[in-house]
């Protein structure tokens, strides 16, 4: 059998399962959702109807809040369970993995042994301080339930991203002077990029469409699934809950994909940026420096202008354009000596030749 | 992940289940919902002990393959 053909025969399963279960559900949703008294038009009320709009917007909000403290807080965890090694990391790890398999109507749960009218904090918090602290079913409580649920979608990601990180990049940065935090923030932030932007996209849709925890834990508090249960089983209003969801579905891709194309937008203007930077300084010897709105700036970052051992260092130069040139020669140098060894940096009067060689001010 | 996930799935099962093709996430729902807490917190342990030792070993597993 030719190759082509066995490789659409390989596919045919996943495209039977695919279009039983999701291509030919959505076109009926997508069908119903226009069937209501309003027609087409029925689409437009998650927008114009103030509590569908206003439940749109909770439900955004509560998403990009979980996103973010999901973010940071996995970043922090999982740099630390990466790149340490100590007794019982295994067992950690598979904790913090583990909430991945409760479904969300036991987090719901959790949440509210923890912190509902009966629960651990109210009863830790009437002793201590005679008062009952209740929040499982605020927006706090729900928050905290997403959160929960979360953290094990991104870690995993942020640990692989973290094993890939080039260590080499944050010796040059803090052999060049820059403090710790300089370095977390224009080193390795910036390649964690588009885990952040992966990861962070997984768990802003999650949580946009998670339902067992609002389901549980919602009683004041409206998001976008749980107005959508009640519209169909309560309200029977089969084409109002077709369209909330087709909107549910349109509007997280939307999110996602802004998310995605700011991402990369911002990436190629900082390397624009590095060129402009290379051209004001009079002692640059590169031979083409366009201007910063240039379409080609993009394309001379990484080729023309660097030497192609400095390619690997193409991202410090891009968020340091005013030292670039000082950059340059101090890698250029090192490079030239031989590449990076760390028995290098052990002494530091060669440390300290190297800096002076290039004229480097320490970054702070 | 697919693992975890599959044990975890709860919605698509809550809506086709019976009560001879019941899923450990729906027991476990069910005794939290009715609060017998002693059967859920059974079935919770359940959920540990049948997940942390594969989660350990799948630690274990991709740390061998980086060491190689």
């Amino acid at each position: 059998m030719p190759h082509k053909s066995f490789v659409w025969l390989c596919l045919l399963p996943l495209a039977m399962l695919t279009a039983a279960f999701f291509l030919l559900p959505m076109a009926r949703l997508v069908v119903t959702g226009a069937e209501g008294p309003q027609g087409l038009a029925g689409y437009l009320a998650i927008l114009v109807e103030p509590r569908y709009r206003a439940t749109l917007i909770n439900t955004v909000l509560l998403a990009a809040a979980t996103t973010i403290v999901t973010l940071v807080v996995a970043t922090v965890a999982g740099m630390f369970l990466q790149r340490h090694r100590f007794p019982g990391r295994a067992v950690l790890i598979a904790m913090l993995t583990f909430p991945l398999a409760f479904p969300g109507v036991v987090v719901g749960f959790l949440i509210i042994l923890l912190a509902g009218r009966q629960g651990l904090i109210g009863d830790l918090s009437n002793r201590m301080f005679g008062e009952k602290l209740v929040f499982a079913y605020s927006i706090f409580g729900l928050f905290l339930g997403y959160l929960y649920f979360s953290i094990p979608r991104v870690i995993l990601t942020i640990m692989a991203a973290v094993q890939k990180l080039d260590t080499g990049l944050e010796e040059a940065a803090r052999s060049l002077g820059a403090s710790p935090w300089a370095v977390q923030r224009d080193v390795v932030l910036p390649a964690l990029g588009p885990a952040f932007v992966a990861s962070g996209a997984i768990a802003f849709a999650t949580a946009m469409g998670a339902f067992g925890t609002a389901f549980t834990l919602a009683t004041n508090i409206d998001v976008l699934p749980m107005l959508i249960y009640t519209e169909f089983t309560l309200a029977a209003n089969f084409a109002t809950s077709a369209a909330l969801s087709v909107g549910l579905g349109i509007i997280a891709r939307d999110c996602i994909r802004n998310a995605r194309s700011d991402a990369g937008r911002r990436r190629s203007r900082s390397l624009c940026v590095a060129c402009a930077g290379r051209a004001a300084l009079p002692y640059c010897r590169g031979n083409h420096h366009p201007a910063a709105g240039d379409s080609r700036a993009r394309d001379c970052a990484g080729a023309a202008v660097h030497p192609p051992g400095l390619q690997r260092f193409s991202p410090l130069v891009a968020v340091y354009p005013h030292r670039s040139c000082h950059l340059h020669d101090a890698v250029h140098g090192v490079i030239r000596d031989g590449g990076f060894r760390d028995d290098r940096y052990q002494d530091p009067g060669r440390r300290r030749s190297i800096a002076r060689r290039s004229a480097v001010a320490p970054l702070s | 992940m697919v693992v975890t996930l599959s044990l975890g799935e709860f919605n698509l099962t809550w809506m086709l289940h019976t009560p001879l093709t019941k899923t450990l996430p729906i027991g476990l729902a069910d005794s939290y919902a009715s609060m017998r807490l002693e059967v859920a917190s059974a079935y919770t342990l359940i959920f540990f002990v049948m997940i942390i030792p594969l989660l350990v070993a799948m630690q274990m597993f991709a740390d061998q393959e980086q060491k190689r």
